[in-house]
């Protein structure tokens, strides 16, 4: 089976293992795009923040390791 | 005439002659069975699994019924009953264990705990880089929790960061489920996470909650997780689902705990 849902009903102690019903597998599907879409947003980021930096050095003419040297 | 001494049993009296014992056997039996069917009659009061039998004011056996999940067998000084306790700890609630599911559900949850914390024991994932699992809180997926949270990693550039999403943790520094060996079951090469629910059973505040998780991505490094967050539902929390970031499934044991 495909897209199953463990579900614990605490009230009760039942457990089921039942397949996902359709507003679910929205919800489910929803949910990946916008963990995918924060995800894209935070390598960008980090892109950004990375070349940002390399080109500091670059202007200034010292490696990443001679930086930290630098800052201690 | 011989009898029994508690019940009064009539019984042959040494004299009787031997033709007499038929009946006289006859007579003893059926007070016998007498006294049986009226014991019986008076236990038999038990309909449903968990019911107790106890004492009555005249002393006569009374059924009471099973109480409802979480409530404790209490006395009022006359009698027994099952009340909502409110305090005496924690409490193990419900124990969830997936084998390749794509979510993870606690319904129902009983809203007279103060608390909740969720442990995640031994977990991983199908696809384990850069996926996740995070919570998601009365199956409310506005964006209504705050989170923070930061990551260290061995051999990695520690990250942090804040959110304001649709469920507690973001899926890059602070889920509840990081990142995690894909099949590698050793103790120390799996998701092993906390996540505390404060004000659980409040039905005006807003929830605090605070969370940690070890874990080891199956490149031979493990990374720590810290986070935490407000969550701005007002409803007690009666429902807890694991959400993922993308098409792998969960295997593992969650347990879920209450404080009242």
């Amino acid at each position: 089976m495909n897209n199953i849902k463990h579900e614990v009903i605490v009230s009760t102690g039942e457990i089921l293992e039942r397949e996902m019903t359709a507003e679910e597998l929205a919800q489910d599907k929803l949910d990946r795009e916008a963990a995918a879409a924060e995800a894209a947003n935070k390598k960008a980021e980090i892109a950004a923040k990375e070349a940002a930096r390399q080109a500091l050095l670059d202007k200034l003419g010292i490696t990443a390791d001679e930086a930290k040297l630098l800052l201690g | 005439m011989a009898t029994t001494p508690t019940y009064n049993w009539q019984m042959p009296d040494p004299t009787d002659f031997v033709t007499n014992l038929p009946a006289d056997f006859e007579t003893f039996g059926d007070a016998v069975d007498a006294t049986v069917s009226q014991i019986e009659t008076k236990l038999d009061v038990i309909t449903t699994e968990g019911d107790l039998v106890v004492g009555d004011a005249s002393g006569d056996p009374v059924r009471v019924p099973i109480g409802t999940a979480g409530q404790v067998l209490a006395s009022d000084g006359d009698t027994v009953e099952w009340v909502t306790a409110t305090s005496g700890g924690m409490q193990l609630i419900a124990t969830a264990t997936p084998s390749a599911a794509t979510t993870v559900s606690f319904t129902s949850i009983p809203t007279n705990f103060k608390m909740l914390l969720l442990v995640s024991d031994s977990v991983f994932q199908s696809v384990g880089l850069e996926n996740s699992f995070r919570v998601r809180l009365n199956n409310d997926s506005g964006n209504n929790y705050f989170n923070f949270g930061f990551r260290v990693q061995a051999g990695g550039t520690p990250g942090f960061g804040n959110s304001n999403n649709d469920a507690i943790g973001s899926s890059f520094n602070d889920a509840f489920v990081p990142q995690s060996n894909t099949t590698d079951t050793t103790l120390n090469r799996t998701s092993n996470s906390e996540l505390w629910i404060y004000n659980a059973d409040q039905t005006t505040g807003r929830k605090r909650y605070t969370q940690t998780s070890i874990n080891h991505n199956g490149s031979n490094f493990s990374g720590q997780i810290a986070g935490g967050g407000i969550y701005t539902g007002t409803s007690a929390i009666s429902q807890i689902d694991l959400i993922r970031n993308d098409t792998q499934t969960i295997t593992g044991t969650i347990r879920l705990y209450g404080f009242l």
